[in-house]
């Protein structure tokens, strides 16, 4: 280090030049400013180390990308789902009686969960969506039980996308001929009070309806045997 | 211990060589710091930053003798403290549309000691101190300032010029204040 005053004769640059330190202007604790250095130089091996797990990273994303590039121009992946699905098909008139047979109806057992649904001569039941117009006649019509289909749908694979495209599931209808519209019950001819039968409602096992006024194994019982095809 | 071995040992990864240059050099380097950087803390933490690229890049280096040396650790000092004073937007500086020359009396500057020349120096706005700096102390030209600093030619020389400026009216304060003292 040099003296100040040996150095006061020089130019100012040379003076500033040389000037090795001032009393005040040194280091305030050169081994702890040391170990700090040192502690930084030897850091290499850490560096490395996350270095190598950023390049790992990269190396995993640059291998996914094609991958989700391929994904993504495909489309949504859509999975099969098969659902179950209820429909009711109405089945042509199983039988068309003329009015005097009204109470003479074969004695052929009611298949199991069929509805049968009577109407007088000359109803005419026409529903908008089917377009079934009946015969002029007394009929039996027998509606079949729910049949399952499977309808297979196509869903986006995604969890929003899934509870967007499945239907929520309807209920089926009940239909009673009650429930026809005030037009058919009009046009409908039933028959006069007096030639109705007095019926006798049993329960049994909340499915079957009898009429006890008439004779057992008559065939009128038999063909007014209902059963529920299913509960709500 | 010579320097040159100093240097071949602590290319060669000894700690103690590295050590001991950084004693010997730590304490002329943290003035040439602070000369840039007035905050003593900042003008350390910048020496640590210049000798930890130092000690990096000496492998590199290639011994020429030890003011070669102390050369080559001034400028990666200097350059350390200019990119902690852009780092830090100091250097917005606006650039006035007239230079005015002043001339400027290095007499004054030699009658003082160099405590005294770095202590006037480092009072000196950052702008004027860093283009006086690099300009009058590490004879710099203008246009070399200007792409160091990222200001134009114009500014540089504007910069200096006030600086000179304010160095004159320091020193004409610092004579009137020696002259009272000689007086009493």
């Amino acid at each position: 280090m040099l003296n100040e005053k040996q150095i006061d004769t020089a130019g100012w640059k040379s003076k500033l030049e040389q000037l090795d330190s001032l009393q005040e202007e040194s280091i305030r604790d050169k081994n702890i400013s040391w170990e700090k250095l040192h502690d930084r130089l030897h850091e290499n091996p850490r560096r490395n180390k996350i270095a190598w797990y950023w390049a790992a990273a990269c190396l995993l994303l640059l291998a996914a990308f094609p991958l989700l590039l391929k994904k993504s121009s495909n489309g949504p992946v859509v999975k099969d789902i098969v659902q179950q699905k209820q429909i009711f098909t109405p089945v042509a008139p199983v039988k068309t009686i003329n009015e005097d047979q009204l109470l003479h109806i074969s004695s052929k057992p009611v298949p199991e969960k069929e509805i049968i649904l009577h109407t007088a001569k000359s109803t005419r039941y026409s529903n908008k969506k089917n377009k079934i117009n009946w015969p002029d006649a007394i009929m039996t019509i027998a509606i079949k039980p729910a049949v399952t289909e499977q309808v297979i749908v196509h869903i986006p694979d995604t969890v929003v996308a899934f509870t967007a495209v499945v239907p929520a599931r309807k209920k089926l209808p009940v239909v009673h001929i009650n429930e026809l519209g005030k037009q058919e019950q009009g046009n409908a001819r039933f028959a006069s009070r007096s030639q109705w039968p007095s019926f006798q409602i049993r329960f049994l096992n909340q499915d079957n309806y009898s009429r006890t006024s008439l004779p057992a194994g008559s065939i009128a019982q038999d063909m007014l045997k209902i059963k529920i095809p299913f509960k709500n | 211990m010579e320097i040159s071995k100093l240097v071949r040992e602590a290319k060669q990864g000894s700690t103690a060589a590295q050590k001991y240059l950084f004693d010997q050099l730590s304490d002329k380097m943290l003035m040439v710091c602070r000369r840039y950087v007035k905050n003593r803390e900042d003008a350390e933490e910048i020496l640590l930053d210049g000798f930890y690229k130092f000690f990096k890049n000496l492998s590199a280096f290639n011994y020429q003798g030890d003011a070669a040396l102390i050369g080559w650790l001034k400028r990666i000092m200097i350059n350390e403290c200019l990119m902690f004073l852009r780092k830090k937007n100091v250097f917005n500086i606006v650039t006035d549309a007239t230079v005015e020359e002043i001339p400027f009396e290095e007499e004054a500057l030699n009658k003082l000691s160099a405590t005294e020349i770095f202590t006037i120096i480092i009072q000196l706005p950052v702008g004027y101190r860093t283009v006086f700096n690099l300009y009058a102390v590490e004879g710099m030209t203008h246009a070399e300032i200007a792409s160091m600093l990222g200001i134009s030619e114009g500014t540089s020389k504007s910069q200096l010029s006030k600086a000179r400026s304010l160095l004159q009216k320091m020193l004409a304060q610092k004579g009137t204040e020696y002259v009272k003292r000689k007086a009493n």
